[in-house]
């Protein structure tokens, strides 16, 4: 079974230098939990950064010429990739890019266009079963959700994958690995039809932090010191501690977390 | 000149003179007379008294700036409208809430009070989008916040393409402008679905919201996007609108009917969510973990510590003091050059609470101190404080937690 695992070109955030995506670190780590043949693909031009990616564990990195700048492009061109190369099943990606308009869509482009299923957020894979041919028969895969809590997702043929932004493996780097890697540029034939244009690009400008409501954290803040206790007994204050983490739902009984998933 | 009100003493006695009978002059000395002509001085008490009616239930209500004294009379509380109705809508505009646990959250009052600043700014309606099986309870919550129209989405919710499918059916047959979505886990989710599935213009994870532009980071947080014309589908981020505060709306019911499954041909889902689950506490990391317990100067034996974590069913953290002196690892260091904490609950035990550490439990609701010290830092924070010796309190604690655990009450 070949999975492919989609690669971009990062920015860092601090820096502003090319940088690798961690999301898409996490992508080739679940990509190496499902098979040993793995296959990395990039639009875009060939750059140094691709060295990068093909050390924490990819032989072969396809790189597919980009003429137009837009990321509504590059769901196309992954896709007629994919159909070019039809033992490719699955597809793994990060969670979105940086660097770029930072959208999100190309999982859910790619899977569009080809009819495949996505799952976004995912953590782990559990297991896979192989049908005959090589073609993936059902997948069940881990997706991350806030506060720890995992949601299995069971899925039948071929799909995308999107790595979760933080939670995930990333693998080992081996510089000599990435040094051997075979980077070629590909041309993928016809490009089918695009999508709708993505409506106004709009204006691009330097970030600048924009307010939040604060309601939440002054709310917190206001709720301290509400209940002091000076210098009880030990055991009082177990007592204290215990039926305040009962009100919250937490504490020995089990069912830690359930209830504080928001 | 000073600009000072004089009395007008000719005035008011004037005011005051009232002819008898048999053409002998009184003067009513009691009561002030209503209107003093000329006066240029004021009375604030008298006036106070004039613009005082009584009102609906017994409060008495000030009536400001009635053109006349004495004018102020009461106005029935019945005639006031008790909600907006908006009948005849020029657009509509779709949210689509979360609805965790089949309430309607905070974030989800925001998404909606967003949606109420688009459709004012077009004489428009809000319509949202919730699951079928919502409780009854929760239609009041939903005009509170702004609602006009509901539209019911399927109620089976283990198919993430189907619910999509199911939100753009919606927004194509009611002709809505725009589609307001969460950027949650689940709503960022659905809304690249449906985005892409319909060819909408998107724009995802807006962090500024006004009718005049949306404004949503790109290039890694560098720069950001701005647009002035509103796209189709959008979603927030969290605490970034204000959650709608004005008079209630009315649910109108709606015609429209739901998507027939019958008439169209049903792609089978291929994907299956399953009933989420807890993560193990002893191995989540600690920027996950939903309740941590953390030692600080305080503890000194840390194996009842570990054992108490064991107990509790939570996450191990600690403060740097302890992670320097090689009692916990580094990876459980809580505070700035440690982990940022996004946990439910946190339960400092013999932690003061240096500024660094603090900030690592900025976003932490709840939390719970033991410490020796009253004006510890943490002490204020905390929304329960105890002043005692963690090191007496732990195994004390550990045995009701042993206790509780193995014969849980209530």
């Amino acid at each position: 079974m070949r999975v492919a695992v989609a690669l971009s070109c990062g920015v860092d955030s601090l820096s502003g230098r090319a940088a690798p995506v961690l999301s898409e670190i996490h992508a080739i780590g679940l990509a190496r939990q499902l098979s040993a043949d793995l296959v990395g693909v990039h639009v875009g031009a060939q750059t140094s950064l691709l060295r990068d990616y093909a050390a924490y564990g990819l032989n072969r990195i396809d790189v597919l010429p980009q003429d137009e700048v837009g990321t509504g492009d590059v769901g196309t061109i992954l896709a007629a990739w994919l159909r070019a190369n039809a033992d490719i099943s699955i597809l793994i990606t990060g969670h979105k890019a940086s660097g770029a308009l930072d959208s999100g869509l190309v999982p859910f482009e790619v899977a569009h266009a080809l009819g495949w299923a996505v799952v976004s957020d995912v953590a782990a894979v559990v297991a896979v079963s192989q049908q005959d041919g090589g073609s993936p028969g059902t997948m069940q895969v881990l997706q991350a959700r806030p506060r720890g809590v995992r949601r299995p997702v069971f899925i039948d043929g071929p799909c995308v994958l999107a790595a979760h932004e933080r939670t995930g493996t990333v693998p080992t780097y081996i510089h000599a690995v990435g040094r051997a890697a075979q980077i070629e540029g590909v041309h993928p034939g016809v490009v089918a039809e695009g999508l709708e244009p993505e409506g106004p690009v709009g204006e691009i400008r330097p970030w600048r932090a924009r307010p939040r409501l604060m309601n939440g954290v002054a709310d917190t803040a206001r709720q301290g010191s509400a209940n002091v206790l000076v210098a009880p007994s030990p055991d009082e204050a177990a007592r204290a501690i215990i039926d305040h983490l009962r009100q919250l739902g937490l504490g020995p009984s089990g069912s830690a977390s359930r209830n504080v998933t928001q | 000149m000073t600009g000072r009100i004089r009395r007008a003493p000719f005035a008011e006695r004037a005011a005051r003179r009232q002819t008898g009978r048999g053409g002998r002059v009184r003067f009513v000395m009691g009561t002030t007379p209503a209107v003093v002509l000329d006066s240029r001085r004021r009375d604030p008490r008298a006036e106070r008294a004039r613009q005082t009616v009584p009102g609906a239930a017994g409060r008495r209500r000030i009536i400001w700036g009635s053109a006349r004294p004495g004018q102020a009379t009461v106005v029935s509380g019945v005639s006031a409208p008790r909600t907006i109705r908006v009948e005849d809508p020029a657009m509509l505009v779709l949210a689509v809430p979360d609805f965790e646990e089949m309430r309607l959250s905070r974030f989800d009052r925001q998404i909606l009070g967003a949606a109420r600043l688009v459709a004012d700014g077009g004489k428009g309606a809000v319509g949202v989008l919730c699951p079928a099986d919502l409780p009854e309870d929760q239609r009041v919550a939903l005009s509170q916040a702004g609602a006009d129209r509901l539209f019911f989405l399927p109620a089976g919710r283990s198919d993430p393409a189907q619910q999509a499918r199911a939100v753009l059916h919606w927004f194509r047959a009611s002709g809505a402008a725009h589609i307001l979505l969460p950027e949650s886990p689940d709503g960022a989710d659905r809304a690249r679905r449906v985005a892409v599935a319909g060819g909408c213009g998107f724009m995802g994870g807006i962090q500024a919201f006004s009718l005049r532009a949306v404004i949503a980071p790109c290039h890694a947080m560098r720069r950001e996007r701005v647009v002035q014309a509103l796209p189709q589908v959008m979603t927030l981020e969290e605490d970034r609108v204000a959650a709608y505060a004005g008079l209630p709306h009315e649910i109108v019911q709606t015609d429209w009917q739901p998507e027939d499954v019958a008439e169209k041909p049903v792609i089978n889902g291929r994907v299956r969510l399953g009933e989420a689950i807890a993560g193990d506490p002893a191995s989540l990391p600690l920027a996950e973990a939903p309740f941590v317990v953390a030692a600080g100067n305080g503890v000194s034996d840390f194996t009842t510590f570990a054992e108490l974590v064991r107990a509790l069913g939570a996450t191990p953290g600690a403060s740097r003091v302890v992670c320097d002196a090689g009692y916990m690892p580094r990876q459980a260091q809580v505070g700035a050059s440690g982990t940022v904490l996004d946990a439910a609950c946190y339960l400092a035990m013999g932690i003061s609470g240096a500024p660094q550490h603090l900030q690592g439990i900025g976003r932490v609701e709840n939390i719970i101190a033991v410490n020796t010290d009253l004006h510890a830092a943490m002490v204020a924070r905390a929304s329960l404080a105890i002043i005692a010796d963690a090191q007496e309190v732990m195994p004390a604690l550990l045995r009701l937690a042993q206790q509780e655990g193995e014969n849980p009450c209530v």
